[in-house]
């Protein structure tokens, strides 16, 4: 981290503007509450304690349709032409949230084609991804990432499940990190920290 | 296949009888001996005056055992990071607020745990692990502050000396030139042109070891490589210590999440301020080769890899032997030989 990095331009901040925000709370957030009004039926327990539960597959189809926002937004800045310096980057966490739904996917028996992107989140996002500057958008979707996979994670009946989202958070974590790199933060409160709140899912009861 | 050499699987004559029933008879006599019912230990034999073996302690573990393993590797981080932030010119002044941010963010996530570990019902601890303390922190710290042995080669390569994996000359100044840069010899010699004449004030022989001085900037990669896998190495263990806490315990669960996250960003940070943007992602993601760094360090990125791991972590530290070959160190997570189990008494003063 170069700490001698000049402060970033005023218009740059990195923000605590919620993710679904943008989207008027309409998309995944929606959907899910949509979803909790029926958890309580959902909610059957498997005898084998390491396969998702039925109500973990809930939770993970969220989870996954959110990989795959962020799978296809990454995939919007490619097409658009990132600079030289940030292709690599972009392209091997465009396919980290595709790795991440795949395996989702492969957890709760759903179909990536089937369940797709959640189209609020990603129209609300698609310009900022498309343009140069996609880097604060990026940084708020990764550090949003990780707050809703924590906040799923306390949710989860499975070991499975809790496996797999550990080993999701510690990476995405690192992607927000990078990215306050290309942003050129050194406030360490944002390099360390994360202002985001998970998308609103519900607890328990 | 019958021959003459073997048993004939069913006895044609009287000699076979007579043959295959003797090999029944000592095989019969054999199994007698050794079977049941015979009496004696079932112990393996024991040959000289070793002392009897005692047999370890079965400890138990639970949440309590966990939590207070992981209180010990965040403390073991703060005094690893103290121990640096202690050593006079390795970190550079304009990193040292990022160390003193790395000793405060452990120090809070200490204190997660040991309110954790109370709450589990057990005894905080909050002391470094002793485990990892002798056998990887300890080690490290001397390899990284310890002299390059060279040797004074034999009369007929007269002034030179071999230095990690190299024969090198000996300038007047007591110096050598290597690939990577100037080493100074650490012992008080006596160079005659070119020759190593004395060592300490004894007649210096062929064979003789000479010590030099590792370069600042070579221990502080080091330290930057040892900074990297304790992080690492951290997010790991509380990656691992999610889902070994038992089911009920969300509280933990989430906390060592959290710490793993906050760890991961850590060892993100650490990869970019050493390599830059060339620390970002490596190159193994892309399918290709990860060589080692200039100076054979294994290299660490930002984005090590697509899923979290929690595989050991391996680094080099201290200068090359005679054959240029650098020490590796190993870090691997938590598990019987060093959980901090409840039984335990710390050994230090929190």
């Amino acid at each position: 981290m170069d700490l001698e990095r000049a402060e970033p331009d005023a218009s740059v901040s990195v923000g605590r503007r919620n993710l679904i925000g943008m989207a008027g709370m309409a998309g995944l957030a929606g959907a899910a509450a949509a979803l909790l009004a029926d958890r309580p039926v959902l909610a059957a327990p498997s005898d084998d304690a390491n396969r998702p539960t039925d109500a973990d597959r809930a939770l993970l189809e969220q989870a996954l349709s959110l990989e795959l926002t962020a799978r296809d937004l990454y995939r919007a800045q490619l097409d658009s032409s990132p600079s030289a310096d940030l292709v690599t980057l972009v392209e091997v966490i465009a396919a980290n949230h595709g790795a991440y739904a795949e395996s989702i996917a492969g957890f709760t028996g759903s179909s990536v084609k089937r369940l797709g992107r959640d189209e609020a989140v990603y129209e609300a996002n698609l310009d900022a991804f498309s343009s140069r500057d996609f880097a604060e958008s990026a940084h708020r979707l990764e550090q949003t990432a990780v707050a809703t996979h924590t906040s799923l994670l306390a949710e989860y009946e499975s070991n499975q499940a809790i496996l797999l989202t550990a080993s999701i958070i510690t990476v995405e974590a690192r992607h927000a990190t990078v990215l306050a790199d290309v942003l050129g933060v050194d406030d360490l409160d944002v390099v360390f920290g994360n202002d985001q709140s998970a998308i609103e899912l519900g607890g328990s009861e | 296949m019958n021959s003459n050499n073997h048993l004939p699987a069913t006895p044609t004559t009287r000699r076979d009888a007579i043959k295959i029933g003797g090999v029944t008879l000592t095989l019969g006599a054999f199994l007698a001996a050794c079977g049941e019912g015979v009496g004696g230990s079932d112990d393996p034999g024991r040959v000289g005056n070793a002392p009897e073996i005692e047999p370890l302690p079965e400890y138990s573990v639970d949440d309590a055992v966990l939590l207070r393993t992981a209180s010990s590797l965040e403390y073991t981080a703060i005094e690893v990071y103290e121990t640096i932030l202690g050593l006079d010119g390795v970190v550079p002044d304009d990193m040292v607020p990022f160390v003193e941010r790395l000793i405060e963010d452990h120090q809070g996530t200490a204190d997660v745990m040991v309110e954790l570990t109370t709450a589990a019902g057990g005894s905080p601890w909050e002391c470094p692990n002793e485990w990892f303390m002798d056998r990887f922190v300890a080690a490290v710290v001397t390899a990284i502050q310890a002299p390059i042995v060279g040797v004074i080669q034999p009369v007929e390569f007269a002034g030179r000396v071999r230095v990690g994996g190299e024969e090198l000359d000996v300038a007047d100044d007591g110096t050598v030139t290597t690939v990577r840069g100037v080493l100074a010899i650490d012992d008080d010699v006596e160079v005659e042109s070119g020759v190593i004449v004395s060592i300490n004030g004894e007649t210096a022989e062929p064979g003789d070891e000479v010590l030099f001085a590792r370069p600042e900037d070579d221990i502080r990669a080091d330290i930057f490589a040892v900074a990297n896998a304790l992080e690492s190495f951290a997010t790991a263990s509380h990656q691992e210590l999610v889902s070994k806490i038992s089911r009920g315990n969300v509280d933990a669960r989430v906390a060592h999440a959290e710490a793993a996250a906050l760890e991961a960003r850590h060892a993100a940070a650490i990869s970019i301020a050493v390599d830059g943007t060339e620390g970002y992602v490596s190159p193994a993601l892309l399918g290709e080769d990860v060589p080692p760094a200039e100076d054979g360090q294994i290299r660490q990125f930002a984005i090590n890899s697509t899923f979290g791991s929690t595989a050991q972590i391996e680094i080099k530290a201290g200068g090359a032997d005679l054959n240029g070959v650098r020490t590796s160190f190993v870090l691997q997570t938590p598990a019987d030989n060093s959980y901090v189990y409840n039984e335990l008494e710390p050994s230090c003063s929190a």
